[in-house]
């Protein structure tokens, strides 16, 4: 028996419109005698030229999804397909068009040259130009001798000019920003900002939802078997305020509030409003998980 | 590149070789000296060994006591021999190589190629190439072994140290076909359990080994199996060594492209 009232996957589903993936009906868990059950009866789809963030707590299953999208994990039953090709067949057509960029990476020791050129033979739309093009975002210089001496950040680095620059139709980022350093964040999001197709999908999982927040266009939160939230940033900022220096009145009429150091962190009903305000990830996150209910109502009424 | 060809397309598969070779060439290479190390320094400890006991017979057969018919042959033969068993176990157990931790499964999985290319790729390079290239490392080691002991070192047998003709050793074997059916197994049980475990794939196959020798010796003594059997089974060990080589390929291959990037191998696909 379901606790909470969630928003109905099938029916979002059908709602999106020619998906790049889709992810049916999958059950899902770990072990061999005793499964730990990590999904069951789980679907998604995701819609061609949006980045979407992938939220959920430790251990709901985020890098899980990851890996059964990149057909690296085979679910029990039901399939992910990309473009209707089932992943986990491992076709060279479809890896050649679905880029993973891992939260632990090791790289071979090569230059970066060699590394490009190797690796880049493999993907059909690789751009070497558009490789040095993110690494000079990245501010890294191509000149790097040996990849396995650098830094992790500088890893990443590396690995993202490359991964944008192989132009596959599908990126699933683990904790893309883990590692990198300050002006590292901001420069990741100017990345994903310029690199955006109508063609290409990104997928970033993170629990550092202020390094994405400006940079996507579309929220997923997930536990375990439910998604609890799956609305465009703009649907959300046109039903939701977010408000970062509340008072207590409000705080007492809100959806959602937490005290902060500027008074009250809020996020409140949009209606009489108006404006829009800036989404806050964070907010947002702690209000889907603590008022379920409420939040799935806003963006679903039919199921209130 | 072209990706409609989903099970073999030769470019891509030449790409993908190249990627890893190059990608791996100082751990091949290291690996190469390691093996020559090895090689020489019991090869060249051994040798010395039998030259300063055997230097009378040397003397009596006018002839390098390292080619001296032992008990089941010419000792340096099956010093070779030896050395190709080990060959064998040691590549075998490298056939899922680059597997060993997750971020490479991840890096290796998502490559885009076809599991046939690269299950393939790692058969050529375990089963042919490595062995090639450490038939390589047995001549240098021959000619290290023969400077020495002409040169180099003084032995009682200086004077009858000789160069031996390592290929030619193997191939005028007699009993090649059964030498290359044995290596045959044996690589491919190795292959299997580097298939199965990815990290320390060498050492988890050897007890794997020994584990299903004492089991099936046990039960043979449990169940009181006749001496018969071990007879009839003896006189065909090349039938039953070539088919259960083969069924080692087969279930390697399967395993191989059920690999995740959590170890768990055996999935519905």
């Amino acid at each position: 028996m379901q606790k909470y009232k969630i928003m109905n996957n099938e029916t979002m589903n059908n709602t999106v419109n020619n998906p790049i993936m889709r992810v049916e009906r999958i059950a899902f868990g770990y072990g061999w005698l005793k499964p730990k059950p990590v999904f069951s009866d789980f679907s998604l789809a995701l819609e061609r030229g949006k980045v979407y963030g992938l939220l959920g707590l430790n251990g709901a299953g985020k890098s899980t999804l990851i890996y059964l999208m990149a057909g690296l994990l085979t679910p029990k039953e039901g399939r992910v397909t990309v473009n209707g090709d089932c992943v986990r067949d491992r076709r060279p057509s479809t890896l050649a068009d679905v880029y993973v960029v891992p939260e632990e990476l090791e790289m071979p020791r090569l230059s970066l040259r060699e590394f490009a050129t190797l690796n880049g033979a493999l993907y059909p739309r690789f751009s070497y130009d558009d490789m040095l093009h993110n690494l000079e975002i990245f501010d890294i210089d191509p000149g790097i001798k040996s990849l396995s001496s650098l830094s992790m950040g500088q890893k990443k680095k590396v690995l993202m000019s490359f991964a944008f620059a192989t132009h596959t139709s599908l990126m699933l980022m683990d904790e893309p920003t883990n590692g990198l350093d300050i002006p590292g964040k901001s420069q990741f999001r100017r990345l994903v900002a310029s690199q955006m197709t109508d063609d290409r999908t990104i997928l970033i999982s993170t629990h550092q939802v202020r390094d994405i927040d400006r940079c996507i266009d579309h929220v997923l939160i997930i536990d375990h078997s439910r998604v609890l939230l799956d609305q465009s940033v703009a649907s959300i900022t046109a039903k939701l305020r977010f408000v970062e220096n509340g008072t207590a009145a409000q705080a007492a009429t809100a959806i959602f509030s937490q005290p902060s150091v500027m008074g009250y962190s809020l996020v409140l009903p949009a209606g009489g409003y108006d404006d829009e305000t800036q989404l806050n990830l964070e907010s947002l996150f702690n209000a889907t998980l603590s008022c379920r209910d409420r939040i799935s109502s806003i963006f679903n009424p039919e199921n209130a | 590149m072209n990706t409609s060809n989903d099970i073999f397309s030769l470019p891509r598969f030449v790409a993908f070789a190249k990627k890893e070779f190059t990608e791996q060439r100082r751990q091949l290479l290291l690996q190469l000296g390691t093996l020559l190390g090895a090689i020489t320094f019991t090869g060249l400890a051994m040798c010395y060994g039998v030259y300063q006991s055997e230097w009378a017979r040397a003397a009596t057969l006018q002839c390098d006591p390292m080619a001296f018919s032992l008990a089941n042959g010419v000792l340096e033969r099956n010093w070779v021999r030896l050395w190709f068993v080990f060959a064998a176990v040691l590549y075998g157990s490298l056939a899922a190589w680059n597997m060993e931790n997750k971020a490479k499964r991840i890096a290796r999985i998502m490559t885009p190629a076809s599991q046939q290319e690269k299950f393939i790729f790692g058969a050529i390079l375990t089963t042919l190439i490595m062995p090639l290239l450490s038939l390589l490392t047995l001549e240098v080691y021959e000619i290290i072994r023969y400077v020495t002991f002409s040169y180099v070192i003084d032995t009682p047998c200086r004077e009858y140290v000789q160069f031996m003709n390592i290929p030619a050793m193997i191939v005028n074997d007699v009993k090649i076909g059964g030498f290359l059916l044995g290596l045959f197994f044996f690589n491919s049980i190795f292959v299997l359990g580097s298939c199965i475990w990815h990290n320390k794939a060498l050492f988890k196959t050897l007890i794997a080994i020994l584990a299903v020798y004492f089991l099936l010796i046990s039960s043979a003594v449990l169940v009181g199996v006749s001496s018969n059997f071990f007879i009839k089974a003896t006189s065909s060990v090349d039938f039953v060594t070539a088919t259960l080589g083969v069924i080692n390929w087969i279930l390697a291959y399967c395993i191989f492209t059920r690999a995740e990037v959590v170890g768990r191998f055996i999935n519905k696909k």
